[in-house]
């Protein structure tokens, strides 16, 4: 593709050099050659870079073909005869090629069965000319060289009358069609949805202009008006309207290129855009106001539909489709991947959601379940337990000490003490008692003094959530035991705090630190049992530098003392 | 001595007066289920001694503790025991706040051991303070001297100990296996590096041995 491009140019500079070698042999000005070959050379220059853009549209080649047909014509004529009846003929595709460009811009195509017709009539208008040759000597109808046109190899019979009448016909011809493609540009621009017709506006005011200078040609040549001012004005108006044909084409093509490098912006800008953000950056880039992104399709007059996926879609004028058909795909998957996103990013959230919240409620039944267990084990087991003691006690009291079976019912009731004493503990590892009945406070007080290790306490008395309580409590508990386990003979700080609306646990001791979170099942559980309800956990233990466990949990205090 | 008996156990219940009963000394005048029926019989009967569950209905909590607090308020003649399942230095605290004298709070299970109950029903009867071994153990073994006691001996806090688990001078005596007056002599140190003034000897012990809960 590039390759071909740069080939297409060479070719092109090639052609042009020989054409301006040419020229000058025969006598032309240097510079005019130059300024004309510029001109020309900028339009081949439009074109390819039409074909590379945009492949979906014809203007690119309409453009190449009408600047290779311009760099071809011309060199031969004065030489062969037969070149100089056929480059002759078909110079009103000079006019045709560029009308053809402009009349179908943006894709190249002609939409009407009236521009269809005028194009036909345009590219066989040759045939008209060529039967004046059939009867003209090349003088009549081409500026001949100082020596003269080689003879014309078509001619049948010099009629001089016939090429005047069939000359006056043409200029009419030719005035006919400019206003006919005058018509067809205007109902063309009409058709156009506004932002379409802002970008063809440099290739319309080229459009007027060159109009202009044919018209005036043609008329120029109709009437006859001698060689002066007019014939000046319309030679450089000609000579400007062909430059600023693929000039006016260019600025366009350049438009959309900066559309282009929207797209990227846009990306970047719609990474968490809403609807109407959206809805926003497409106008934007489409150059189309009438951009809506809806979820439910309610037809406005000129528009079209696109589906952007998850039950949106948008609705825009035709012409953003058409004008850049590569922009609008770019700009729509954009889009599509922005509404595409945000429908992950809400699932992920909502999964996310669900997952902590039967995170929580698993953390709240297992703690329910150890609440019941220790309810159970004080109220039920160990009060039987105790009745069963009661029961030996009583038999006990029926039987002298020296009876044998006497000292068997001690026994048993020593036993039944030791049974007893470990339930106790066994309850009071799954969740003490006082935790419900006085709270955080008095339940770490009384941690500390079933401690062996040293425990400076500072504890805010209010009253929390049970949640809340229950937590704090085993982030300290689980630390002390840290601490007991690892940290011979070390000191442990422990200060628990509520500010605004976070309760704030803080351990600290000054053993050999080396914790990790993620080794210890200990330190592991605790964290998801501070994250289930929304807190979080951190542990710092540098080696050598002792460990701090830091947990914040959000709470509101209890405005009742729960008694 | 008159006995009322509160706990909402059938068996327990059963089991105590049975077992109590069976002293020759002890008469069991009432038994409540729960802390409304304790103190209408208590009303009633004004016995000596109540002995009272800790955990009643209807929260199951510390029902005992407050009934205790109330009848000691009501009733000053009528000595409580409360019975727990565990003990704990803020129940104890709680309870000695209510009234420093003829109060008792003992472990469950000690119901088993019929001397240690028997003996501890005749103290609070006498009016002494009687709290449970378990705890004073605990405190014992805490590692970490509280600040409020720096000011004392070692044997000064082991002295102080034995007052809060509800022992006399001769009681403490025996323990440490001094004479009495060596026990009488650290007392006095206690109370004056407490800064306890001399007002009534019984308060300034009760105040010693809150000051001593209350540190630890």
């Amino acid at each position: 593709m590039k390759a071909r491009a740069a080939a297409l140019l060479v070719i092109a500079a090639l052609l042009l050099a020989f054409r301006i070698w040419y020229f000058v042999r025969l006598g032309d000005w240097l510079w005019l050659m130059l300024i004309t070959a510029t001109v020309q050379y900028t339009v081949i220059v439009a074109g390819v870079i039409a074909t590379r853009r945009r492949p979906d549209s014809r203007v690119g080649l309409i453009l190449l073909a009408w600047g290779f047909f311009v760099v071809l014509r011309g060199p031969g004529t004065a030489e062969s005869g037969a070149l100089l009846v056929i480059e002759s003929s078909l110079q009103p595709w000079y006019w045709i090629l560029l009308a053809h460009a402009m009349l179908t811009y943006p894709d190249g195509r002609a939409h009407t069965r009236t521009e269809r017709v005028f194009l036909l009539v345009g590219y066989l208008w040759p045939l008209w000319w060529f039967t004046a040759w059939l009867f003209a000597e090349p003088a009549w109808l081409s500026n001949c060289p100082a020596n003269g046109c080689p003879p014309n190899p078509f001619l049948i019979e010099p009629t001089k009358p016939f090429v005047d009448l069939w000359f006056t016909f043409n200029n009419v011809i030719a005035i006919g069609i400019g206003l006919w493609f005058l018509s067809l540009v205007i109902l063309r621009r009409r058709r156009m949805a506004a932002p379409q017709r802002r970008s063809a506006a440099p290739a319309l005011w080229a459009t007027g202009v060159l109009l202009f200078a044919y018209l005036l040609e043609a008329a120029l040549f109709l009437f006859q008006v001698p060689d002066g001012d007019l014939w000046a004005v319309m030679y450089w108006t000609k000579r400007l309207a062909t430059f600023l044909v693929p000039i006016g084409l260019l600025i366009a093509l350049v438009n959309t290129k900066l559309a282009r490098a929207d797209v990227a912006a846009l990306l970047v800008r719609l990474r968490h855009a809403d609807a109407g953000e959206l809805q926003a950056s497409l106008a934007k880039l489409f150059r189309d106001p009438s951009v809506r992104i809806v979820q439910e399709v309610s037809p406005q007059e000129h528009s079209e539909v696109t589906d952007l996926g998850d039950g949106y879609v948008m609705l825009h004028h035709q012409s953003a489709r058409t004008e850049d058909p590569e922009l609008f795909e770019a700009g729509v998957a954009a889009a599509r991947m922005t509404i595409d996103n945000a429908r992950l990013s809400r699932q992920v959230q909502a999964q996310l959601a669900e997952v902590s919240a039967s995170r929580e409620r698993l953390v709240q039944a297992a703690e329910a379940e150890r609440k019941r267990v220790e309810r159970d084990l004080h109220d039920g087991a160990q009060q039987q337990l105790i009745g069963v003691g009661l029961a030996l006690q009583t038999a006990r009291l029926e039987m002298p000490d020296s009876h044998p079976v006497a000292a068997m019912l001690d026994d048993a009731t020593g036993q039944l003490r030791q049974s007893i004493d470990e339930l106790r503990s066994l309850a009071r590892g799954l969740r003490p008692a006082m935790l419900t009945e006085r709270g955080l406070a008095t339940a770490l007080a009384e941690l500390r003094r079933r401690s062996n290790v040293p425990i400076a306490l500072e504890v805010d008395t209010r009253r929390f959530g049970e949640d809340v309580e229950t937590t704090a409590y085993f982030v300290v508990s689980e630390a002390l035991q840290n601490a007991t386990r690892h940290a011979c003979g070390a000191h442990l700080q422990v200060r628990v705090t509520f500010s605004s609306d976070e309760l704030q646990i803080l351990v600290r001791d000054d053993g050999p630190g080396g914790a990790d979170v993620h080794k210890g099942s200990g330190l592991r559980g605790l964290s998801d049992r501070v994250t289930a309800i929304g807190g979080t956990l951190t542990v710092q233990s540098p080696p050598g530098q002792g460990t701090t466990i830091e947990a914040r949990i959000p709470a509101t205090p209890l405005t009742q003392r729960s008694e | 001595m008159r006995l009322v008996i509160a706990d909402d156990s059938l068996i327990i219940r059963a089991g105590l007066i049975k077992l109590l009963g069976a002293i020759d000394t002890f008469d069991v005048v009432g038994e409540a289920a729960d802390a409304e029926q304790l103190h209408r019989i208590i009303a009633h009967e004004r016995p000596d001694v109540a002995v009272v569950d800790i955990r009643m209905p209807p929260t199951h909590t510390d029902e005992g503790i407050r009934a205790a607090s109330r009848i000691r308020r009501e009733h000053p003649s009528v000595a409580v025991l409360v019975l727990s399942q565990y003990i704990e230095a803020a129940y104890a605290m709680e309870l000695l706040e209510g009234g420093s004298t003829h109060v008792g709070y003992l472990l469950k299970d000690r119901i088993l051991q019929r001397a240690t109950l028997i003996e501890a029903i005749g103290r609070i009867r006498d009016g002494e303070v009687v709290v449970d071994s378990t705890l004073v153990d605990a405190l014992l073994a805490a590692p970490a001297v509280p600040a409020a006691l720096e000011a004392l001996s070692e044997r000064e806090r082991e002295v102080l100990a034995l007052m809060a688990e509800g022992l006399t001078d001769r009681g403490i005596a025996e323990r440490l296996s001094v004479s009495p007056r060596t026990v009488g002599t650290h007392i006095q140190h206690i109370f004056d590096r407490l800064g306890i003034a001399d007002t009534a000897t019984d308060n300034r012990r009760v105040r010693a041995v809150l000051s001593y809960l209350d540190a630890i």
